[in-house]
This record gives structure tokens, C-alpha cells and sequence, in this order.
């Protein structure tokens, strides 16, 4: 049997650990999963090859955050998005299903500011300070988006889930 | 609410199908970084498969034409000159296509059908690849009426790929056609131009992962050869790319604008440049380009763009139709594009390049 090589065990440890992160972190900046593995692949490569110094797992996490927003920000400016030609018969990227509820259709459709301290805040269990850290807002513009995210949120579901902690 | 959300989004996951090629390339595309020599692998060779290597270059002036405003000059290679050259004998233009193609005859067979993946063509950032899909049974496939543009209505089913690894964006196109109704096979081309690690896809492995051809009918699709189809090659093309000495002051729609880099190839030109204004970006709710957004990205990609050949002819070349992105800086914008040629561009012809204003010849 062949031994495996050790950046086969180290990609299989990043993705294993951070590929459904970086799949929900892209879908909540560009709302599809179509490029998230081109995502996924981009930020985990660049840990490889870069191989930056953590002090520890939060700290590696909180790299893939950083380096996956910058990453999706990158794909929605970038010009090859929109040059890609639209044939009919062009096949389509891959896709994981994408989320279907009332819930995520309310937040999906939050500004994206609003969508990222959301699922930093409510997913990832980030503090208001931690999330200002990672995106390099104000710890007031988090809070401001936290505290706007949820009156839209509230009033798109018409008070359904205010008590619940949104 | 936030437990209806977080559920939601933890059923949100990739495949573990997805995950083990997520990692396959992911080992192999580090190994590459680390180790940047070419992967060998067997390559067959043969008449057919530089033609198809020509079928591609005629599919690339299929698809950049609908978009395209190059007109074309005697120095051009055209399409049908190089299928006659490619099989009444050598003239010089042939010797393009030498370098810049490589037949490849990696196949994959799935349910009676194989895809071959034909040839390939390409410079260290754009590349087309054809494949011919064909029944093992020699029959050919039933009731595909080609669209008026020779085209045929077909696609693979979502999740099918060319992956080249190292790539990190990229901005293309794909489709079928028949290259010869006299046989039962049908070809697929796609066409690319991306970024990249260490800046050339040259050398990189290309992993195809291919399923379900399906058949196009106004919105609906329906299978006609279910299967999955995945391969490796090499692309290992000879590097034509010519570096142009850069860093002159040019203008973009009126604006001023340094050239960080530009690079020609016989089939395409690839260009960074920094635009000293900052791109007016609003924020957008979705992947897809707002019209604002679009506006604004287009006045920063469109530098004008003019071949000037040895014979006093010109080509006008639509930077627009080209791929390209922006990322912007505190007081600037840094912007690359790439566009493929219409037509193969024999560099010997070529007396200059200009850009936005700025006159570069090539050496």
C-alpha cells in the first residue's frame, strides 16, 4: 500500500474541518453555492502553500473567516463573473443544495453586511468584539448591524420568532 | 428563530463525495506549488488528434465571435487555413499551432459512452480543450438539431468540470457542435481564461469530472447518456506568452492608468494596470452584477486596443469581450483582463501592441 504523501493528510484535515465553514460563510456573502468550492479551494491552498504560524485552532479559524470574506468579495467584484458567457447549454459549477427555509430566505435577504454578523454572531458564535476583529468593522458598526439585521428580520417575519432570540 | 437558522445552515454541507475531490486537488495543487515541474503522463499522438487540436481554435473564433469586433488581415491565420495546413503540409503558420497544441487522448467510459479529451490549446492563462463524446456502439446520438449557430443544446449535468489545479478565478465558456456529421461522435469544447498560483497553468495537472449529458429543450433538460466521466491530463503546451516591457502611462476610458504587466500569446493578450481613481462599487445583494456595478466595471476594463502588423494593417481588439476583474486600493484600482484572439496571431507579423495609447513593439 502507498504511503500517503503529507499534504495529503494535511488537505484532508482542512477540508474536513473547514470546508462546510468556508461552503456557509460563501453562501452567506454570495448568495449560492455555485462557486464554493472554487472558494473553498482558493482559501485552503493559500493556508497550504502560505503555511502562516497559528497560536492555536481559533486562531487557523479565524484565518479561514478573514480569508474566505476577502475571497468572496473578491469573486462578487471580479469582472470574470459576469464575462462568464451564459450560454444555455454551458454546464453549471458545482452546487451544494442550498438552505430553503422562511428563516434563512428572511436573513438571505439582509444586506450583506447585516448577513455576515449574523452568521458570525449566530452560527459561529463569535462576540460582537471577535467579529469586529475578523471583518475590520467597528465594534459599534457590528453591533448597529446585529441590532438592524434583527428588526428587518422581525419585520419580515412579522414577529414570529422575536422571542426566541433573534 | 436562531435555532430554525442554525439548523439550516448546518445541514448546509458539502458531499463526502464532493469533500474527497475537494481534498484530491487540494493535495495534488500544494504538491504542484511546492514542486513546479511538470506532471508527465502519456500522451498519444496521431494525425486526428491535431486535428481536433485545430477544431478547437475554430470552436474559440465560434464562441469570442459573438462578441468580437476584430477584423481580420492576411497576416491572420485563418480557421481554414489551418485545418489545409494541418494536413496539405507544413508552411510556416503551422508552427503556431506545434507550440501552442498539444493532442492529449485521455478518455473515460461510463455506461457505452467515452469522453475523450481531444487536445488542448493554450498559453500560460487561457486555454481551450475539446472533447468528443461518442456511443461505444458506433451509433450516433438521436434527434439533437443544432441552434442556428451551429451549436448544439446540450450540457453535462450541474458539478461538471474542468479543474486545472492552481487556478484560483477564472471566466469562460463551453459548448458542443459536430465536427463531422459523418461520424457518430459529438464534441465539447470549453474555453477559459483564469488566474493563477505562481501565474501559468503550464505544467498543472487539469482533473475533468464530467456526468449526465443532458439535452436542452427551451427551460426543460432531459438525460441522454447517463454517466460520469473523470480524467487527468497534463497541460504541457509550449509557453509562447511574450512579456512586453511595461510600467507606461496609458488611458482607460479617459481615465489615467499605469501598465503593471502585459503579455501576448498567439492567442490571446493578458494585461494588469492600475488605474489611478478608485471603481465606484455599491453594494449588491447577490453574485450577479448589478447595473450600476456593471457600468462602473466596464469603464475600467475597456482600455482600447490595437494590433499593428508588420504589413501597415490593424486589428481593433474589444477589451470588453474579454475576462477580466478589479480589485480597488485606497486611491486606485488595480485591474487584470485577459482576451482571447479571434484568430490565431503569429507573433513574427506583429510590429506593435497599443494600449490605451501607449505604443509597445515587440521585440
Amino acid at each position: 500500500m502507498e504511503a500517503r504523501k503529507p499534504s495529503e493528510a494535511e488537505a484532508e484535515r482542512l477540508v474536513e474541518t473547514y470546508a462546510d465553514l468556508i461552503l456557509r460563510l460563501s453562501y452567506t456573502y454570495l448568495k449560492s453555492t455555485h462557486d464554493a468550492e472554487d472558494i473553498c479551494q482558493t482559501v485552503l491552498l493559500k493556508l497550504m502553500n502560505a503555511k502562516p504560524r497559528f497560536e492555536g485552532p481559533e486562531h487557523e479559524k479565524a484565518w479561514i473567516v478573514r480569508t474566505t470574506a476577502n475571497a468572496c468579495k473578491d469573486a462578487l467584484r471580479s469582472g470574470f463573473r459576469k464575462r462568464a458567457v451564459a450560454l444555455d447549454e454551458a454546464p453549471d459549477t458545482a452546487a451544494p443544495e442550498e438552505p430553503d427555509t422562511g428563516v434563512t430566505d428572511a436573513v438571505m435577504a439582509l444586506p450583506q453586511k447585516y448577513r455576515e454578523a449574523i452568521y458570525l454572531y449566530y452560527y459561529e458564535g463569535y462576540s460582537v468584539q471577535e467579529i469586529a476583529d475578523l471583518t475590520g468593522r467597528s465594534v459599534s458598526a457590528v453591533s448597529a448591524h446585529l441590532s438592524r439585521g434583527r428588526g428587518k428580520l422581525r419585520t419580515m417575519l412579522e414577529g414570529a420568532y422575536c422571542e426566541q432570540g433573534i | 428563530m436562531s435555532r430554525e437558522y442554525n439548523e439550516a445552515m448546518n445541514d448546509l454541507r458539502f458531499s463526502p463525495e464532493a469533500k474527497k475531490r475537494m481534498t484530491a486537488n487540494l493535495a495534488a495543487a500544494h504538491e504542484q506549488a511546492a514542486h513546479p515541474r511538470p506532471d508527465v503522463y502519456a500522451v498519444r499522438g496521431g494525425k486526428r488528434r491535431w486535428r481536433y487540436a485545430a477544431a478547437v481554435a475554430a470552436a474559440v473564433v465560434l464562441v469570442v465571435g459573438v462578441g468580437g469586433v476584430a477584423s481580420a488581415t492576411g497576416n491572420l491565420m485563418s480557421m481554414a487555413n489551418v485545418f489545409d495546413d494541418l494536413f496539405n503540409g507544413p508552411p510556416a503558420q503551422t508552427e503556431v499551432v506545434d507550440k501552442i497544441g498539444r493532442p492529449i487522448g485521455a478518455s473515460a467510459t461510463s455506461n457505452g459512452v467515452t469522453v475523450t479529451a481531444e487536445a488542448i490549446i493554450g498559453d500560460r492563462t487561457n486555454y481551450a480543450v475539446v472533447f468528443s463524446i461518442a456511443k461505444d456502439d458506433g451509433t450516433a446520438f438521436e434527434g439533437i438539431e443544432p441552434l442556428e449557430s451551429g451549436i448544439l443544446p446540450l450540457g453535462f449535468e450541474s458539478g461538471s468540470s474542468v479543474h486545472v489545479d492552481g487556478v484560483m478565478t477564472g471566466g469562460g465558456s463551453g459548448h458542443f457542435y459536430d465536427a463531422d456529421p459523418s461520424d457518430n461522435a459529438i464534441q465539447y469544447v470549453e474555453q477559459m481564461s483564469v488566474t493563477t498560483i505562481g501565474g501559468s497553468i503550464i505544467g498543472h495537472t487539469a482533473r475533468v469530472s464530467l456526468s449526465d449529458l443532458k439535452m436542452y429543450d427551451g427551460s426543460t433538460s432531459h438525460v441522454i447518456a447517463e454517466g460520469e466521466w473523470n480524467m487527468k491530463f497534463a497541460v504541457d503546451y509550449e509557453d509562447t506568452s511574450v512579456d512586453l516591457p511595461a510600467g507606461q502611462t496609458i488611458k482607460v476610458s479617459g481615465m489615467d492608468a499605469t501598465l503593471d504587466s502585459v503579455t501576448v500569446s498567439p492567442i490571446a493578450l493578458t494585461l494588469e494596470y492600475t488605474v489611478h481613481e478608485v471603481l465606484n462599487w455599491e453594494d449588491q445583494e447577490s453574485g450577479r452584477m448589478s447595473d450600476h456595478n456593471q457600468n462602473e466595471t466596464d469603464r475600467f476594463l475597456d482600455p482600447s486596443i490595437t494590433v499593428s502588423m508588420k504589413d501597415g494593417t490593424t486589428i481593433e481588439i474589444d477589451a470588453l469581450r474579454g475576462a477580466g476583474g478589479t480589485r480597488e486600493g485606497a486611491n486606485s484600482t488595480a485591474c487584470n483582463k485577459s482576451i482571447m484572439f479571434d484568430e490565431f496571431l503569429n507573433l513574427d507579423d506583429v510590429a506593435s501592441i497599443t494600449i490605451g495609447g501607449a505604443e509597445l513593439p515587440l521585440p
